[in-house]
């Protein structure tokens, strides 16, 4: 493909450089003006038609998800032909584990370079890693086939612009259709994937699984007889935290300061609300000083880990798997994977809080971000759009297929052992299957544990319980320039403030001037350029 | 009581001894602690990590399961293999072309030995950033090779201004004799120069093999295949990747990483150094001072 100096610059190394240091580099060739709202909402979103095959135990609505006491006895055989077109195709991606074995000794990727009919050639790195390898590998203009973009990746537009396909004509509408898997992906994922007026990319669609409530361990709560706790306000759930504690037995209430939680409490809103067309952040809503005086309170009364402040989340896992503390805030993604983890035996168990009112009534819940990632095709590929689309259609056959099965468990006999019709993973099988493969495309999640039917059936409960309380985030879907470049330094400046007022080493006044700092540095710029693009898209 | 006088310096008194060796033993304590509870860590039972918060100095029981799970699969065994290829490989290449290159900008006679030397020092202060360099590598076609580990940090401009500094220490005197009986450049320097310089040879290569043995990022960036990733960058993946409990997938996402197995790479990590280190400590002192104090 020949790229020209100009969108060269304009597009990747622009990216890269404001990634590596930063600083916006050519900011003013750098933008794109085919990136309006206005023809973002104009794009077709690909048509949501539901996969029927599958018969959940549990089924979920649009926002609630499906729930399997059981894996199906007889997996669907999904897709008959390979996608693949016998050329390698190379993906780069992050990795949430550790590395796993490389494809010579691996027999879970030797498998599905057979049952893909393509060699598929993985550049990894860690999480932590994988801006500096993107925007490196993006500057030096070699990008693989796949590439997995993270959402917060700066000026994406005009990065996928110079770099990506276009995929509107094979996905727009009905188009869709071919690929009967991603268009099982309900269209408020696509949203994320639209930018410069066309479709570029497939979305990892996470929302609900993301949604982070506090995860409690039931066992500890029933041994001082608090069985399905249910406060009612905030004083309720603090003599239940005051009730967990005993910091002389090293023992806490929880692992972290749950502010998050108790905004919810206070019905703040998740990330941005938008009322009439004008866009409020929630760091500068009345409540954030109630929220903060709440967790200050918490802190000092020690129901708080008292290590939390320098603590990553490993150890804050360790606390809540080892008893050390009674509640965690986090996702139904966590709620799984502390069942992986325990070593408390039978009787650990899991379930989560619903949000009440601060004072009354009842709270709000964040819905979880959106997207884990987009993924794009590279422009200059070798491969033909539908063999990579019929690849990302093939990574998103749902929960119940054989193919599913065989992403995500593997090889029977070596990755997994049959418990009745539940895949229980082995430690190869656990090593040898996390080579990111769900970065590439992905079903809407399902609940499901092997062999404890309990768990989804909880997890549905609280879903359901909570779906019609769900507060989305109104920036998802609309583009700030200013919001990519910088607002994690912005929101980083008032976490650290959050943290340090918690503490008690900052007063509660100071929280105001800070807001107001936030606003004249990006904050005000970022609520124009989402109004903009709000009223550009009228709405939509 | 008269005072008992060692080597001329009076000895405390008892309590003043005590003190003193109290002092020793907490700062002794100090270091030591941390390495005991790293080693007992690793071979400590999960369940006992979990409920002591995460650092065991005692373990209930011994196990390895945390050095079985690093070495199964086969991963942390191959990228060991590749640390200590790129470490020695590295070490030999980097100590010959540094040790050619500062003889030849400490001979007096060399007379574009400034400007050179001027090159040198600039590639010291001012380093060409991670988007240049990869350019670099990738243009040569270094990428996804393991000479990419080697090449592009196979001279430091501090050693180099280091063994510099200690070749033009040595007596001319001793160059000249060799000259007069017949050597050449290249045999003063193999016969007469090198054979002087193993204390400054030792820690240069010290410093190259740490520096090679550590070195994670630049396997990041140029290699694909994690094949050829050094044991460093492997092991970062186990140490590092919990910034987020939620970023895997339901019901089948790795275990992550357990305390054990975090203690374990630290200790797989720091061993070989820890072994070499002593063979070495006594050229250390010498050879820095030597190289850095003449210039």
């Amino acid at each position: 493909m020949p790229v020209s100096r100009r969108s060269f610059l304009g597009g990747g190394l622009a990216a890269a450089a404001v990634a590596v240091t930063g600083t916006p580099l050519l900011a003013g060739c750098a933008s794109d003006k085919k990136n309006t709202a206005a023809a973002n909402s104009a794009v077709k979103l690909p048509t949501y038609t539901k996969y029927g095959e599958i018969k959940p135990d549990l089924p979920g609505t649009d926002v609630v998800l499906d729930g399997f006491l059981k894996y199906p006895a007889n997996p669907v055989k999904a897709i008959a032909e390979a996608p693949g077109d016998g050329k390698p195709i190379t993906f780069m991606t992050n990795i949430p584990g550790a590395i796993p074995p490389s494809v010579d000794k691996n027999q879970f990727w030797q498998e599905l370079n057979k049952r893909l009919g393509s060699e598929l050639q993985i550049s990894m790195a860690s999480n932590d890693e994988y801006n500096d390898k993107f925007a490196t590998r993006i500057a030096g203009g070699d990008l693989p086939d796949i590439l997995n973009v993270p959402p917060g990746t700066p000026q994406i537009p005009g990065l996928l612009k110079a770099k990506a396909m276009d995929l509107t004509e094979h996905l727009s509408g009905d188009a869709v259709n071919k690929y009967p898997f991603l268009a099982n992906i309900p269209s408020l994922y696509w949203k994320g994937c639209v930018f410069n007026g066309a479709i570029y990319g497939v979305p990892v669609p996470r929302g609900m699984s993301r949604t982070s409530l506090p995860l409690y361990r039931t066992d500890l709560l029933a041994a001082k007889g608090i069985n399905d706790p249910a406060p009612k306000n905030f004083e309720e759930f603090f003599d239940i935290c005051k009730e967990m504690t005993a910091a002389k037995e090293n023992r806490w209430a929880w692992t972290r300061v749950p502010t998050s939680y108790i905004r919810m409490m206070l019905g703040l809103p998740n990330n941005w609300k938008q009322e009439g067309g004008k866009f409020t952040s929630v760091y500068e809503v009345d409540g954030n000083e109630d929220a903060l005086e709440a967790s200050r309170k918490m802190v000092a009364a020690g129901v708080i880990n008292p290590d939390t402040f320098s603590a990553k989340a490993a150890a804050r896992k360790q606390w809540f798997n080892g008893g050390t503390a009674a509640f965690d805030y986090d996702s139904f993604v966590a709620w799984n994977q502390y069942y992986s983890d325990n070593t408390a035996g039978d009787a650990f168990g899991v379930n989560m809080l619903d949000v009440p009112g601060f004072s009354s009534g009842d709270g709000k819940v964040w819905m979880g971000a959106a997207l884990n990632n987009v993924t794009a095709f590279n422009k200059s590929t070798k491969h033909s759009v539908e063999t990579l689309l019929k690849v990302a259609n093939w990574m998103a056959a749902p929960f119940g297929t054989e193919e599913y099965l065989f992403r995500k468990y593997g090889v029977a006999g070596r990755h997994y052992t049959m418990q009745g019709t539940d895949p229980v993973p082995t430690k190869t099988g656990v090593v040898e299957t996390g080579i990111g493969l769900q970065y590439i495309s992905d079903s809407t999640l399902a609940l499901y544990w092997a062999g404890k039917p309990d768990v989804p059936t909880n997890q549905h409960k609280i879903q359901q319980k909570i779906a019609d309380r769900l507060v989305y985030d109104a920036s998802y879907g609309l583009y700030s320039d200013t919001m990519s470049k910088q607002w994690g330094q912005l929101t980083g400046v008032l976490t650290d403030l959050e943290n340090q007022i918690v503490q008690g080493k900052k007063q509660v006044s100071e929280w105001a001037p800070a807001v107001k700092t936030f606003l004249s540095s990006g904050g005000e710029k970022i609520r124009g350029e989402l109004q903009d693009a709000f009223t550009a898209t009228g709405g939509k | 009581m008269s005072t008992k006088i060692v080597q001329g310096v009076p000895m405390p008194g008892w309590p003043m001894r005590i003190f003193k060796g109290l002092v020793l033993l907490v700062f002794c304590a100090v270091v030591i602690i941390p390495f005991v509870g790293v080693i007992s860590t690793s071979v400590a039972p999960n369940k006992q990590i979990n409920e002591s918060g995460g650092l065991v100095l005692f373990p209930k029981s011994v196990n390895f399961a945390a050095y079985e799970s690093l070495f199964a699969g086969g991963v942390v065994t191959q990228a060991l293999f590749v640390s200590i290829f790129v470490t020695v490989i590295g070490t030999v290449l980097s100590l010959t072309v540094s040790c050619l290159l500062a003889y030849a900008l400490a001979r007096p006679s060399f007379t574009a030995g400034r400007p050179i030397l001027l090159i040198v020092l600039f590639s010291m202060l001012f380093s060409p950033g991670i988007i240049p360099t990869y350019l670099t590598v990738k243009g040569v076609g270094l990428l996804d090779s393991i000479w990419a580990l080697i090449v592009p940090t196979m001279i430091s401009a501090f050693n180099v201004v280091v063994l510099r500094a200690f070749f033009m220490n040595l007596p001319n005197e001793i160059t000249e004799s060799a000259r007069i009986d017949g050597a050449g450049e290249l045999k003063t320097f193999t016969y007469i120069v090198l054979p002087l310089s193993k204390a400054v040879l030792s820690v240069i290569g010290l410093f190259y093999a740490v520096a090679y043995w550590n070195a994670f990022f630049s396997a990041l960036l140029y290699l694909n295949d994690s094949k050829l990733w050094p044991l460093q960058l492997v092991l970062r993946t186990y140490v590092i990747n919990d910034t987020q409990l939620g970023s895997a997938e339901l019901g089948t996402e790795l275990l992550p990483p357990q305390a054990s197995i975090q203690m374990a790479i630290l200790v797989v990590s720091i061993v070989p150094i820890l072994i070499i280190y002593p063979f070495l400590q006594r050229h250390f002192a010498k050879g820095v001072l030597t190289g850095a104090v003449k210039g």
